[in-house]
């Protein structure tokens, strides 16, 4: 299990297991975020507890930051699916970086064209050292 | 990327914009608690060359550890345009990734470990003061 906290440690994820990759995406958003992706379904493979600001992004999902630290912890889908659950990723760069520094990065097109792109063989220690 | 002009920059909502005067030749990336959380890129500039042209009301302010360094978010979505840097609150250092129209993976990355600070402080400011250094 792997757990992330923003730096004034009011909010914190945990997510079960080891994600098999961090995604990083190039949209406007995620961009500015500089985060790290990993997702699972809320209060299945992912927890958070604490207080968030949400910055509500059309309709599709809604991303969440600490509002006394600025950190940003993790999106959450406004529509639940098919079983009733509601898609979530956490930010991987909250965690110890010992804990995902081998975690394999993807890459994510949600600029253009929502494709997932080649791996290019880095992995999260090589974007924080 | 080489010459000096003026780079438009925001935060997501739109409500913050700033312009930055400089010569984008490279980013820095910091190892401590709250930059590598951030994954800023940042670029340095003095006081007058940072205006922040909209949403100055709308940032909230951050302080930690020596409360000397300030760092500004966008109260509405959480994205962090700039801060005032501990190594010299005077100056600015922008962080590149609010800066749209730049290759970010193209810049010369430099790396400052603020997981140890005095170290690193030390270490750059002693660079610095060599005859020739930029």
């Amino acid at each position: 299990m792997i757990e992330g906290t923003c730096l004034c440690r009011a909010v914190r994820w945990q997510f079960d297991g080891r994600p098999d990759g961090a995604t990083a995406c190039n949209c406007t958003a995620c961009r500015r975020y500089g985060v790290l992706w990993a997702y699972d379904y809320e209060n299945e493979g992912i927890r958070v507890t604490g207080s968030t600001q949400a910055y509500v992004r059309g309709k599709a999902l809604e991303f969440h930051f600490c509002p006394v630290c600025g950190c940003l912890v993790f999106w959450r889908g406004q529509q639940r699916d098919s079983a009733g659950r509601l898609r979530i990723a956490v930010n991987l760069r909250l965690a110890q970086p010992e804990a995902v520094a081998q975690i394999p990065i993807d890459h994510f097109d949600g600029l253009d064209t929502f494709d997932d792109l080649p791996r290019d063989g880095r992995c999260v220690a090589d974007y924080w050292f | 990327m080489s010459n000096r002009r003026t780079y438009l920059g925001n935060c997501h909502c739109g409500r913050v914009a700033f312009e930055v005067d400089t010569q984008l030749d490279h980013v820095v990336e910091c190892s401590c608690s709250l930059c590598r959380r951030l994954g800023a890129l940042w670029h340095g500039a003095s006081d007058g060359n940072l205006r922040i042209t909209a949403g100055e009301a709308d940032l909230t302010l951050y302080q930690f550890n020596t409360m000397t360094a300030k760092h500004y978010t966008c109260r509405h979505c959480g994205v962090h345009p700039f801060s005032r840097p501990r190594l010299d609150p005077n100056r600015w250092v922008v962080n590149v990734r609010c800066i749209d129209g730049v290759d970010v993976s193209a810049l010369p990355l430099m790396r400052f470990d603020g997981a140890n600070w005095e170290a690193a402080a030390a270490a750059l400011r002693a660079k610095r003061a060599q005859p020739g250094a930029a």
